[in-house]
């Protein structure tokens, strides 16, 4: 067994209840194949119903309704070394128990954004740069504050991105960049622009050791690009990005329940 | 004003009859404006002659050439029906993953799988490889919920 004692799995439900849902079966299945593990959910109140034993920590967002409190909760962590997971996504290979050990020295790691994705990251490549990272699952040191306060940073910066409120300007222009970054308004919706903006264009954050999960295949399987992105030894993680009816809660009432 | 026959001609029927070609006729008028012009050239005309578009067609481009233009489409359509099946199977495969997916997820929201205190048969569950397999372990952990609910008179 490779984890420490305050390592865990962070896991974000807000907004619609299939998440919530979701996010009790991700747990369940992160506990069959490692039975110690610490789960933290960061979930809107309205969602939560007495079924939630398997939770070993439960963080109340601030803001009800925010479909990106994921990064919010990430920066809330209890745990020294984090597993940030999507809700729509089951556990399903007992190396999950080795998760944590990927991090060695880093700050951060994501999962590699493969190009059989890109259809599904629209706008991801764009006149400056593309989208390398993907946000699905982030394995992160949250023992770190300099890595909890680059959390917060994305948080923040994304609110502001999606409120209109920011966008990177021209330096001769004093403009919006749009020419640089793209359109805006077809890219304030990604929460994967502010990470790109942040590590890349933003100097108070170049010191960030940022890494790629090897054989993150494995760790951010896809199910909608099953047959391109399986690896022999088996997905630990598999992400339903299509599959959860995530604006149809009612899928999920059964008998009224 | 001019005509030629692009390089692209294929043979439309049997590669080995011959009979007919698919090409394209470049025609430049006197103001040398092209036009292009998508035909099917028969070998023999409906007085048994020899279509000298035909003769033309192979005098500029050659019969090998159109040969293999021939075999490269061939190549290509079977490749291109490949992969059109390996992205039909892959996109069944997907769907039949998200539908178990969601399966389980609502297997999870009855009240008696719900509540049941039976982690492994829950796991099993959880784990089941199709939909067949998850609706039988959700029945046993229903049948057995109901088993240890009091009798009632």
């Amino acid at each position: 067994m490779n984890q420490k004692p305050n390592d865990g799995f962070l896991i974000v439900a807000s907004k619609t209840k299939s998440f919530y849902i979701s996010a009790k079966f991700l747990a369940e299945s992160i506990k069959d194949y490692m039975p110690d593990a610490k789960v933290c959910l960061v979930v809107d109140e309205d969602l939560i119903d007495d079924h939630n034993h398997m939770f070993d920590h439960m963080i109340f967002t601030e803001r009800q309704d925010d479909y990106r409190a994921k990064l919010w909760g990430m920066s809330k962590s209890p745990f020294d070394r984090t597993l940030y997971l999507d809700a729509d996504m089951e556990c399903c290979h007992e190396d999950v128990e080795g998760v944590f050990e990927l991090l060695g020295d880093h700050d951060m790691m994501f999962t590699e954004i493969k190009d059989i994705q890109r259809p599904i990251f629209k706008t991801s490549v764009f006149p400056a740069g593309k989208f390398t990272y993907n946000g699905g699952v982030c394995l992160y040191n949250s023992s770190r504050s300099r890595v909890i306060d680059f959390m917060y940073r994305w948080w923040e910066l994304y609110c502001l991105q999606k409120n209109d409120l920011w966008w990177p300007t021209d330096p001769d222009t004093g403009k919006w960049a749009e020419k640089r970054y793209g359109d805006r308004h077809d890219m304030k919706w990604w929460d994967q622009f502010t990470l790109w903006y942040l590590l890349n264009e933003d100097p108070q954050w170049n010191d960030m050791s940022v890494g790629i999960i090897p054989e993150g295949e494995r760790y951010n399987e896809y199910s909608l690009f099953w047959a391109n992105m399986r690896n022999e030894k088996g997905a630990v993680f598999r992400h339903y990005s299509r599959g959860l009816s995530k604006d149809n809660p009612a899928m999920y009432t059964i008998n009224g329940q | 004003m001019g005509r030629r026959w692009l390089d692209n001609a294929f043979w439309t029927d049997n590669i080995s009859n011959k009979m007919a070609a698919t090409a394209i006729l470049e025609i430049t008028d006197d103001s040398n404006k092209k036009t292009n012009q998508v035909l099917t050239v028969q070998k023999v005309t409906q007085d048994g002659t020899i279509n000298p578009d035909y003769t033309e067609l192979l005098e500029q481009v050659g019969e090998a050439k159109i040969d293999q233009n021939t075999e490269d489409r061939r190549k290509e359509k079977k490749q291109r029906i490949k992969e059109e099946q390996q992205k039909r199977e892959e996109h069944e495969r997907a769907r039949v993953l998200e539908d178990l997916f969601n399966v389980k997820l609502k297997a999870f929201e009855v009240a008696e799988i719900k509540n049941c205190k039976d982690r492994i048969l829950k796991s099993r569950l959880r784990k089941a490889r199709n939909v067949v397999e998850a609706q039988a372990w959700a029945t046993i952990i229903m049948m057995k919920e109901l088993e240890n609910e009091p009798e009632t008179k």
